[in-house]
């Protein structure tokens, strides 16, 4: 039979249905718990998986790849609470509007973009899979690095009021992602003696304590302060066919913008919100409100992070690159049921590339329809009672913490950075800075070594090297920008 | 509101409470080795080689029950396997918990990375053999390992090898050079088989080294054009490949260099050689199934094994050929950390400088009442010091930990403490059910 047609079949029967709408719901649900990820549902689903007829497993798992890339921008709106690195960014703006009593406006706006990114990078994965895909190995070494340099610059110029303690903040957060073994030289450093640290801090203990934990705090220390933070309100304020009109253009350049550093494996999800955010800002006539809970803010992020998905499938599909654990998983998967990804994926075994493609497309679906139906319950999250949801998000980030890799340590550093994470924000240094500083400065190092490594100590391939210098330059352009704007502003000021 | 609550959750903690009583009473039962399932650590992500390699392993011995406990696989990534060594070294010497892991066992010792090598451990048995090939672009103009060699004594330290520092591939690259005297290659660190595959396609490496399973996925379907594809050059061992009958060996071009890699089992050292004796029975029993050789076969893993005497004596030869090489550590790199902190103390500088300037007062919105909260925080604390020192069972701690925590957040007001002690017995029980009966994870 045309693959095509089985694969169709397949994913249209009531199993490979009720698959997806499985995978996207636990994905949504395991996304939006601070603590656990949706990594790490695919990682303890693997083996669950080894009997199933391959085309099920994969339709399960990138359903709950799809569910849970959505599902974190629920506890992020709600309870300034991402559950993944991908929603930091919808926090900026999700939580203040959620908090000026408009959740359900605030998830309303965040479940269409992410309906309209994951859509548009879809399309780019059945239209463009091939060619596309080539295109990542044009970025060696120094390109990673330039990148990493802009990201870095991005995220300080829109992760707080003052441009110095951003970017002391990403600074601070790459710092503390170079305990461990140093990915260019294979010899362990600043350990302090902790064999534990040999690997470094994890993501997720860092990600959930600066987050999670602090926020947990902060609610328990602030609850007189503010008494009812978030109250449901009207039903008006879902999406209104207007709305589409408005974010339209938004929407459309996130999810691009989105899709194409999703291709760039192993930075895509984590920045591609940070880059149509700022792009977002920057274009705007009204640059002051993001960050006030501005709903192009919103848009931005939203649409761009699920957009990352399709974009970093594109690699995964045509030549067997994952981008990200996720991507290394559903790579696994494929292997254990004995098929070859990797750049014949697409000849060998076409019913599968279908299979994976349909199942993004369906997903897609079923989650705008179940963040949808359910968004009136969704909100009435925050109208739980403290004592009852707080500690009970703190048994899942301790489980989450531990279960990554199945040791305490990693509970320790949740805990640790919680403080952290109380003590900056009371000094007001933002914290998103802080992660995508950290998560994205082993990349730079990792990149420049090996750029280093091949040139014996030449720095020059970065302003020789054309996609490096156009990259610097962006960098450059987005330091200087801010700065002239903001005297431009002073001087209307005292005029 | 409460009342729909409690119809779920009373019946729910009911039904858990028994799963948890009945589960204590046949745990109690005493029998012989294995009584309780067996961790096995992968000291690498999920997904990768070794994980689909040790799953495949164990899922044959659960399928033909050729234990009568099941052998659960832990992920414990990181520091280039270390992480995972470490643990199942300081793990006790019972069975219990036991390792997978290839030579890098031995170049992370001989590299200085960690102090310990295949002498801290006690060899079960090792199964399957990983044939390594060195690989370059298609359009490249080295049609033979000589031809690469050449280069590389014609202009020395400039031909780009991706060979990451310390792995058992840059081991096997200065045994290359050796070969040939005064060739030498620019050794550079371009991360996995993944990477090192996209570097050389976009032209940042000039050569690698690839196992055979990630060259057969690589290599793309003839007629790709040849800047999008890749080559290999020659295998590295002793005799041609069946599945690559046009590659030759190094040995056929007089180039005196083998290497490969295989998959070898570890158990702390101490462990009771009986124990030793049923798992090695149990993992070539897995091994002789049919299931397993075909998928194996489609993986291009080498049908080898070894045990016993041959096993240690394999370990030797290979530990005495690596020796001789000393790692080329890259002491012109950076100190990376070091600029990090000196940009941090820079910017400290100027966000204090800023403040003192601009004098702006603290922020409006700091919490009131901190109490609560650091309350809240210790007993956090505590939870986790009781769940590190194993003195109370995952359960119980929490149903402790989420009940006082809420309490100390309500305030102890007594409405808000029956559903309260429902939540925290929903959370302990719940949360030790779901991850140690569907996911199979181990908890503290």
């Amino acid at each position: 039979m045309d693959p095509l047609k089985q694969a169709l079949l397949q994913l249209g029967s009531p199993t490979g249905l009720a698959l997806v709408l499985l995978g996207t719901t636990l994905g949504i649900f395991v996304g939006a718990i601070p603590g656990l990820t949706g990594t790490m549902l695919i990682a303890l689903m693997l083996p669950l998986t080894f009997g199933v007829d391959p085309q099920y497993a994969m339709t399960l798992l990138i359903s709950v790849y799809v569910g849970a890339i959505s599902g974190g921008m629920i506890t992020a709106t709600l309870l300034r609470m991402p559950g993944t690195p991908a929603s930091i960014i919808t926090t900026l703006d999700g939580y203040p509007l959620a908090r000026k009593g408009k959740p359900e406006r605030a998830l309303a706006l965040g479940v269409m973009a992410s309906f309209v990114g994951g859509m548009i990078s879809w399309g780019l994965l059945v239209l463009l899979a091939k060619p596309v895909a080539l295109l990542s190995t044009r970025f060696g070494p120094f390109e990673y690095f330039s990148l990493v340099l802009t990201a870095l610059v991005l995220i300080a110029s829109i992760g707080g009021k003052s441009l110095s303690r951003s970017l002391l903040a990403g600074m601070l957060g790459i710092l503390a992602s170079m305990p461990g073994i140093a990915a260019a030289t294979g010899q362990a450093r600043l350990t302090f003696g902790f064999t534990e640290l040999n690997d470094g801090f994890h993501l997720l203990p860092v990600l959930i304590g600066l987050f999670a934990v602090n926020q947990i705090m902060r609610d328990i220390a602030g609850k007189n302060s503010t008494p009812e933070a978030i109250k449901l309100g009207e039903r008006r304020h879902r999406w209104r066919w207007t709305d589409f009109k408005e974010h339209f253009a938004n929407m459309i350049r996130s999810s691009f913008i989105g899709a194409w550093i999703g291709l760039l494996p192993g930075i895509g999800a984590n920045i591609g919100s940070v880059a149509a955010y700022s792009v977002a800002k920057s274009t705007s006539k009204t640059p002051d409100k993001f960050g006030t809970g501005h709903e192009p803010g919103i848009v931005a992020a939203e649409s761009a992070n699920n957009a990352t998905v399709g974009g970093a499938l594109i690699p995964l599909i045509a030549m067997g690159l994952p981008g990200s654990v996720v991507e290394a998983i559903l790579l696994g998967a494929l292997v254990i049921h004995g098929l070859q990804p990797g750049p014949r994926l697409f000849s060998d075994s076409p019913g599968m590339v279908y299979t994976i493609m349909g199942a993004m497309f369906l997903a897609n679906i079923v989650m705008v329809v179940i963040m949808s139906r359910s968004m009136r319950l969704l909100a009435r999250l925050t109208e739980i009672p403290r004592e009852y949801l707080l500690p009970v998000i703190l048994t899942f980030c301790v489980i989450g913490s531990f279960a990554l890799s199945n040791r305490l340590f990693d509970v320790w550093v949740m805990l640790a950075f919680g403080g952290l994470g109380f003590l900056l924000e009371s000094w007001r240094i933002p914290l998103a800075p802080f992660v995508i500083g950290f998560v994205l400065g082993p990349i730079a190092e990792e990149n420049l070594s090996a750029g280093l490594m091949s040139t014996n100590g030449d720095w020059s391939p970065i302003f020789t090297r054309p996609i490096s210098l156009t990259l610097v330059l962006i960098a450059i352009g987005l330091l200087v920008l801010p700065l002239l704007r903001g005297r431009k502003k002073s001087t209307e000021a005292s005029s | 509101m409460n009342r729909i609550w409690h119809i779920f959750a009373v019946p729910l903690i009911a039904v858990l409470l028994l799963w948890r009583i009945s589960g204590v009473f046949n745990s109690n039962s005493e029998a012989s080795y294995p009584a309780q399932p067996i961790q096995v650590v992968v000291p690498y992500d999920a997904g990768g080689g070794t994980d689909n390699f040790v799953r495949l392993l164990s899922k044959a011995i659960a399928d033909h029950e050729l234990l009568p406990q099941p052998l659960v696989v832990i992920n414990q990534p990181g520091g280039s396997g270390t992480i995972g060594s470490r643990y199942v070294k300081d793990s006790p010497p019972d069975g219990y918990r036991i390792l997978c892991h290839h030579e890098s066992i031995i170049t992370a010792k001989l590299s200085g990375s960690v102090p310990f090598g295949p002498e801290a451990f006690e060899p079960i048995v090792q199964t399957g053999g990983i044939n390594l090939l060195v690989v370059v672009r298609e359009d490249a103009p080295y049609q033979s390992m000589r031809d690469l060699l050449e280069a590389a004594k014609q202009e020395p330290k400039t031909l780009r090898f991706g060979a990451n520092l310390g792995s058992p591939a840059h081991f096997t690259a200065m045994k290359l050079e050796a070969a040939h005297p005064g060739a030498q290659f620019n050794l550079i660190t371009a991360g996995g088989g993944q990477k090192r595959f996209v570097s050389l396609l976009g032209g940042h490496l000039d050569a690698g080294i690839f196992s055979l399973a990630e060259y057969l996925a690589f290599r793309a379907e003839e007629g790709t054009p040849p800047d999008k594809n890749v080559r290999a050059l020659a295998v590295l061992s002793a005799e041609r490949l069946p599945s690559l009958p046009g590659v030759g060996t190094c040995l056929a071009e007089g180039i005196d260099v083998t290497s490969d890699n295989a998959y070898y089992w570890w158990a702390p050292q101490g462990t009771p050689p009986e124990v030793i004796e049923t798992l090695s029975q149990a993992l070539l029993s897995a091994w002789e199934k049919e299931e397993v050789r075909e998928t194996l076969n489609e993986w291009s893993i080498a049908p080898e094994v070894s045990q016993g005497e041959s096993l240690l004596q394999r370990l030797e030869d290979r530990v005495s050929q690596m020796e001789k090489f000393a790692v080329r550590a890259k002491s012109d790199l950076p100190n990376f950390p070091l600029y990090a902190f000196l940009i941090v103390l820079a910017l400290i500088a100027v966000v204090i400088v800023k403040s003192v300037v601009e004098r702006t007062a603290p922020s409006a919105a700091l919490p009131v009442e901190y109490r609560p909260a650091i309350i809240a925080f210790a007993i956090v604390i505590a939870y986790v010091l009781l769940l590190q020192f194993g003195l109370v069972p995952f359960a119980l701690a929490t149903i402790a930990m989420v009940f006082f925590c809420g309490a100390i957040i309500s305030g102890w007001q007594r409405q808000r403490l029956p559903v309260l002690v429902e939540i925290a017995l929903l959370a302990g029980l719940g949360s030790e059910f779901v991850f140690t009966r569907i996911f199979t994870v181990a908890l503290p």
